[in-house]
Protein backbone atom coordinates (compact mmCIF):
# COMPACT_ATOMS: atom_id res chain seq x y z
CA UNK A 1 0.00 0.00 0.00
CA UNK A 2 2.62 2.54 1.09
CA UNK A 3 4.57 1.47 -2.18
CA UNK A 4 1.15 2.25 -4.26
CA UNK A 5 0.75 5.98 -2.45
CA UNK A 6 4.35 6.79 -2.99
CA UNK A 7 4.29 5.85 -7.05
CA UNK A 8 1.03 8.16 -7.48
CA UNK A 9 2.91 10.80 -5.59
CA UNK A 10 5.46 10.55 -8.07
CA UNK A 11 3.15 10.44 -11.05
CA UNK A 12 1.49 13.24 -9.53
CA UNK A 13 4.95 15.24 -9.14
CA UNK A 14 5.65 14.26 -12.76
CA UNK A 15 2.06 15.37 -14.09
CA UNK A 16 2.42 18.87 -12.31
CA UNK A 17 5.83 19.40 -13.68
CA UNK A 18 4.94 18.74 -17.35
CA UNK A 19 1.83 21.06 -16.70
CA UNK A 20 3.99 23.85 -15.54
CA UNK A 21 6.36 23.28 -18.67
CA UNK A 22 3.85 23.18 -20.69
CA UNK A 23 1.98 26.30 -19.97
CA UNK A 24 5.94 28.05 -19.34
CA UNK A 25 6.46 26.98 -23.01
CA UNK A 26 3.48 28.14 -24.14
CA UNK A 27 3.45 31.64 -22.83
CA UNK A 28 7.27 31.96 -23.64
CA UNK A 29 6.14 31.17 -27.01
CA UNK A 30 3.33 33.68 -27.25
CA UNK A 31 5.48 36.06 -26.11
CA UNK A 32 8.76 35.48 -28.99
CA UNK A 33 5.95 35.52 -31.39
CA UNK A 34 4.13 38.83 -30.16
CA UNK A 35 2.55 40.79 -32.90
CA UNK A 36 1.40 44.22 -32.00
CA UNK A 37 -1.76 44.64 -32.96
CA UNK A 38 -4.02 47.72 -32.21
CA UNK A 39 -4.96 46.57 -28.51
CA UNK A 40 -1.60 46.34 -27.85
CA UNK A 41 0.68 48.85 -26.09
CA UNK A 42 4.28 48.62 -25.05
CA UNK A 43 5.95 52.14 -23.99
CA UNK A 44 9.23 52.66 -23.09
CA UNK A 45 11.40 55.55 -22.67
CA UNK A 46 14.84 56.57 -23.82
CA UNK A 47 17.19 59.69 -23.79
CA UNK A 48 17.87 61.19 -27.31
CA UNK A 49 21.49 62.31 -27.18
CA UNK A 50 23.10 65.02 -29.28
CA UNK A 51 26.21 64.13 -31.00
CA UNK A 52 27.20 68.18 -31.00
CA UNK A 53 29.00 68.24 -27.84
CA UNK A 54 31.34 71.37 -28.69
CA UNK A 55 31.38 73.82 -31.22
CA UNK A 56 28.87 75.74 -32.99
CA UNK A 57 27.77 74.85 -36.40
CA UNK A 58 27.57 77.77 -38.61
CA UNK A 59 26.57 77.90 -42.14
CA UNK A 60 28.20 80.29 -44.57
CA UNK A 61 28.01 80.93 -48.17
CA UNK A 62 29.69 81.14 -51.46
CA UNK A 63 27.94 82.75 -54.51
CA UNK A 64 27.79 82.17 -58.34
CA UNK A 65 25.98 84.26 -61.24
CA UNK A 66 23.31 81.76 -62.62
CA UNK A 67 21.26 83.17 -65.85
CA UNK A 68 18.38 80.83 -64.86
CA UNK A 69 17.31 82.77 -62.55
CA UNK A 70 18.51 85.06 -63.41
CA UNK A 71 20.82 86.72 -60.70
CA UNK A 72 23.34 85.02 -58.09
CA UNK A 73 22.50 81.44 -56.29
CA UNK A 74 24.02 79.78 -53.64
CA UNK A 75 27.16 78.09 -54.99
CA UNK A 76 27.91 75.96 -51.81
CA UNK A 77 27.26 75.66 -48.34
CA UNK A 78 29.75 75.80 -46.61
CA UNK A 79 29.04 74.05 -42.71
CA UNK A 80 31.95 74.91 -40.20
CA UNK A 81 32.01 73.98 -36.45
CA UNK A 82 30.24 70.34 -36.31
CA UNK A 83 32.01 68.27 -33.82
CA UNK A 84 34.41 66.07 -35.50
CA UNK A 85 34.41 64.04 -32.44
CA UNK A 86 31.02 62.68 -31.68
CA UNK A 87 29.39 63.63 -35.07
CA UNK A 88 32.23 61.86 -37.40
CA UNK A 89 30.46 59.64 -40.06
CA UNK A 90 26.58 60.74 -39.32
CA UNK A 91 24.02 61.94 -41.46
CA UNK A 92 23.65 65.95 -41.89
CA UNK A 93 20.74 67.76 -43.51
CA UNK A 94 20.60 71.04 -44.34
CA UNK A 95 17.31 73.22 -45.50
CA UNK A 96 17.92 76.22 -46.93
CA UNK A 97 14.19 78.02 -45.71
CA UNK A 98 12.91 81.48 -47.72
CA UNK A 99 9.55 83.16 -46.76
CA UNK A 100 7.31 82.27 -44.08
CA UNK A 101 10.09 79.09 -43.50
CA UNK A 102 9.22 77.60 -47.06
CA UNK A 103 11.63 74.58 -47.85
CA UNK A 104 14.03 76.32 -50.92
CA UNK A 105 15.59 72.85 -50.39
CA UNK A 106 17.60 70.20 -48.71
CA UNK A 107 20.54 68.74 -49.07
CA UNK A 108 22.21 65.67 -47.30
CA UNK A 109 25.74 64.63 -46.32
CA UNK A 110 27.78 63.18 -43.93
CA UNK A 111 29.63 64.63 -41.63
CA UNK A 112 33.36 64.62 -42.53
CA UNK A 113 36.13 63.92 -39.77
CA UNK A 114 37.37 67.59 -40.43
CA UNK A 115 34.43 68.75 -39.01
CA UNK A 116 33.88 70.80 -42.11
CA UNK A 117 31.36 70.11 -44.59
CA UNK A 118 30.46 72.16 -48.16
CA UNK A 119 27.25 71.19 -49.91
CA UNK A 120 26.35 72.30 -53.13
CA UNK A 121 22.62 72.88 -53.95
CA UNK A 122 21.08 71.25 -57.22
CA UNK A 123 18.42 72.79 -58.72
CA UNK A 124 19.71 76.53 -57.86
CA UNK A 125 18.89 78.24 -55.36
CA UNK A 126 18.28 82.02 -55.47
CA UNK A 127 20.54 83.46 -52.80
CA UNK A 128 18.00 86.58 -52.67
CA UNK A 129 15.41 84.14 -51.64
CA UNK A 130 17.54 82.53 -48.93
CA UNK A 131 15.99 83.76 -45.16
CA UNK A 132 17.52 80.79 -42.71
CA UNK A 133 19.15 77.66 -42.98
CA UNK A 134 18.28 74.81 -40.49
CA UNK A 135 20.88 71.76 -39.90
CA UNK A 136 20.14 68.54 -37.92
CA UNK A 137 22.70 65.80 -37.75
CA UNK A 138 20.98 61.66 -37.05
CA UNK A 139 22.80 58.86 -37.04
CA UNK B 1 1.38 14.93 -0.07
CA UNK B 2 -1.67 15.09 -2.39
CA UNK B 3 -2.07 18.88 -1.58
CA UNK B 4 1.61 19.35 -1.36
CA UNK B 5 2.37 18.06 -4.96
CA UNK B 6 -1.02 20.01 -6.25
CA UNK B 7 0.68 23.63 -4.74
CA UNK B 8 3.76 22.37 -5.95
CA UNK B 9 2.48 22.16 -9.75
CA UNK B 10 0.11 24.77 -9.36
CA UNK B 11 3.21 27.76 -8.03
CA UNK B 12 5.43 26.37 -10.42
CA UNK B 13 3.06 27.19 -13.44
CA UNK B 14 1.85 30.46 -11.70
CA UNK B 15 5.61 31.26 -11.59
CA UNK B 16 6.44 30.39 -15.16
CA UNK B 17 3.42 32.18 -16.36
CA UNK B 18 4.21 35.51 -14.39
CA UNK B 19 7.97 35.22 -15.37
CA UNK B 20 7.27 34.88 -19.34
CA UNK B 21 4.31 37.55 -19.19
CA UNK B 22 6.76 39.76 -17.37
CA UNK B 23 9.55 39.48 -20.02
CA UNK B 24 7.50 40.05 -22.61
CA UNK B 25 6.00 43.15 -20.82
CA UNK B 26 9.74 44.65 -20.67
CA UNK B 27 10.50 46.76 -23.37
CA UNK B 28 13.48 48.58 -23.97
CA UNK B 29 13.94 51.52 -26.16
CA UNK B 30 17.36 52.56 -27.47
CA UNK B 31 17.64 55.99 -29.39
CA UNK B 32 20.35 57.43 -31.72
CA UNK B 33 21.51 60.82 -31.37
CA UNK B 34 19.92 63.46 -33.22
CA UNK B 35 21.05 67.26 -33.07
CA UNK B 36 19.21 70.36 -34.75
CA UNK B 37 18.87 74.00 -34.76
CA UNK B 38 17.95 76.94 -36.91
CA UNK B 39 19.35 80.37 -37.83
CA UNK B 40 18.75 83.39 -40.02
CA UNK B 41 19.99 84.73 -42.91
CA UNK B 42 20.28 87.80 -43.02
CA UNK B 43 21.09 90.48 -45.82
CA UNK B 44 22.42 93.63 -45.29
CA UNK B 45 20.49 95.30 -48.41
CA UNK B 46 17.88 94.84 -50.59
CA UNK B 47 19.03 97.08 -53.31
CA UNK B 48 22.44 98.42 -54.89
CA UNK B 49 23.03 100.17 -58.13
CA UNK B 50 25.98 100.74 -60.15
CA UNK B 51 27.90 102.91 -62.80
CA UNK B 52 29.98 101.92 -65.47
CA UNK B 53 33.14 103.20 -67.00
CA UNK B 54 33.84 102.96 -70.78
CA UNK B 55 37.17 103.43 -72.08
CA UNK B 56 37.82 104.23 -75.71
CA UNK B 57 37.74 101.20 -77.05
CA UNK B 58 33.87 100.51 -75.97
CA UNK B 59 34.39 98.02 -73.61
CA UNK B 60 33.83 98.25 -69.65
CA UNK B 61 36.75 99.26 -67.38
CA UNK B 62 35.27 99.29 -64.51
CA UNK B 63 32.08 99.43 -62.07
CA UNK B 64 31.20 101.57 -59.27
CA UNK B 65 28.63 100.63 -56.75
CA UNK B 66 27.97 103.54 -54.36
CA UNK B 67 25.08 103.53 -51.39
CA UNK B 68 26.15 100.29 -49.70
CA UNK B 69 25.38 100.74 -46.44
CA UNK B 70 28.15 100.54 -43.72
CA UNK B 71 25.92 97.19 -42.42
CA UNK B 72 27.18 95.13 -45.38
CA UNK B 73 30.94 96.73 -44.17
CA UNK B 74 33.63 93.25 -44.26
CA UNK B 75 31.45 91.78 -47.08
CA UNK B 76 32.51 90.47 -50.40
CA UNK B 77 30.62 91.88 -52.93
CA UNK B 78 30.45 90.26 -56.63
CA UNK B 79 29.12 92.18 -59.27
CA UNK B 80 28.00 90.33 -63.13
CA UNK B 81 27.96 92.16 -65.94
CA UNK B 82 24.69 90.60 -67.86
CA UNK B 83 23.97 90.67 -71.34
CA UNK B 84 21.22 89.16 -73.70
CA UNK B 85 19.14 86.54 -72.14
CA UNK B 86 20.57 87.01 -68.96
CA UNK B 87 24.14 86.10 -69.88
CA UNK B 88 26.83 86.51 -67.88
CA UNK B 89 29.49 88.43 -69.85
CA UNK B 90 31.83 88.80 -67.02
CA UNK B 91 32.19 88.70 -63.44
CA UNK B 92 34.38 90.91 -60.65
CA UNK B 93 34.31 91.49 -56.48
CA UNK B 94 35.44 93.35 -54.66
CA UNK B 95 35.53 94.19 -50.60
CA UNK B 96 33.60 96.58 -48.42
CA UNK B 97 35.80 98.16 -46.65
CA UNK B 98 35.15 100.19 -43.34
CA UNK B 99 33.49 103.23 -44.50
CA UNK B 100 31.07 106.21 -42.89
CA UNK B 101 27.70 107.01 -43.89
CA UNK B 102 27.65 104.19 -47.12
CA UNK B 103 30.12 102.39 -48.60
CA UNK B 104 31.27 102.29 -51.96
CA UNK B 105 33.25 99.43 -54.08
CA UNK B 106 35.09 99.87 -57.51
CA UNK B 107 35.75 96.89 -59.51
CA UNK B 108 37.95 96.81 -62.24
CA UNK B 109 38.34 93.46 -63.28
CA UNK B 110 35.85 90.80 -65.50
CA UNK B 111 37.78 87.64 -66.33
CA UNK B 112 36.86 88.74 -69.95
CA UNK B 113 36.74 92.30 -72.10
CA UNK B 114 33.49 93.31 -72.01
CA UNK B 115 32.05 95.48 -74.68
CA UNK B 116 29.71 98.13 -73.19
CA UNK B 117 27.37 98.02 -75.72
CA UNK B 118 26.63 94.41 -75.02
CA UNK B 119 25.68 95.01 -71.22
CA UNK B 120 21.92 95.13 -70.30
CA UNK B 121 21.92 94.80 -66.53
CA UNK B 122 24.38 94.12 -63.75
CA UNK B 123 24.17 91.53 -60.86
CA UNK B 124 25.08 91.95 -57.68
CA UNK B 125 25.62 89.79 -54.38
CA UNK B 126 26.85 89.71 -51.20
CA UNK B 127 28.13 86.97 -48.95
CA UNK B 128 28.90 87.50 -45.57
CA UNK B 129 32.51 87.62 -43.68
Amino acid sequence: MSKALKALAKRRTLFAAVLALTIFGAVYGFAATLNVGANTLSAGNATVASCQVTGTPTGTYTTAYDSTIPGYKVASVIVTGLDDTNCNGKAISVTLTGTGNSNLQTITGTVPASGNLTLTPSPAVSAAAVTGVSVAING
Amino acid sequence: MKHLTKALGLGLAAAATFTACAAAATLTIGSTTLSAGNASVTACTSSLSATRNVGNSGNVTQVNVAGIPTACSGETLSVTLVGSGNAALGSGSGTVGSCGTTCSVTITSFGATVSASNVTGYSFGLTGA
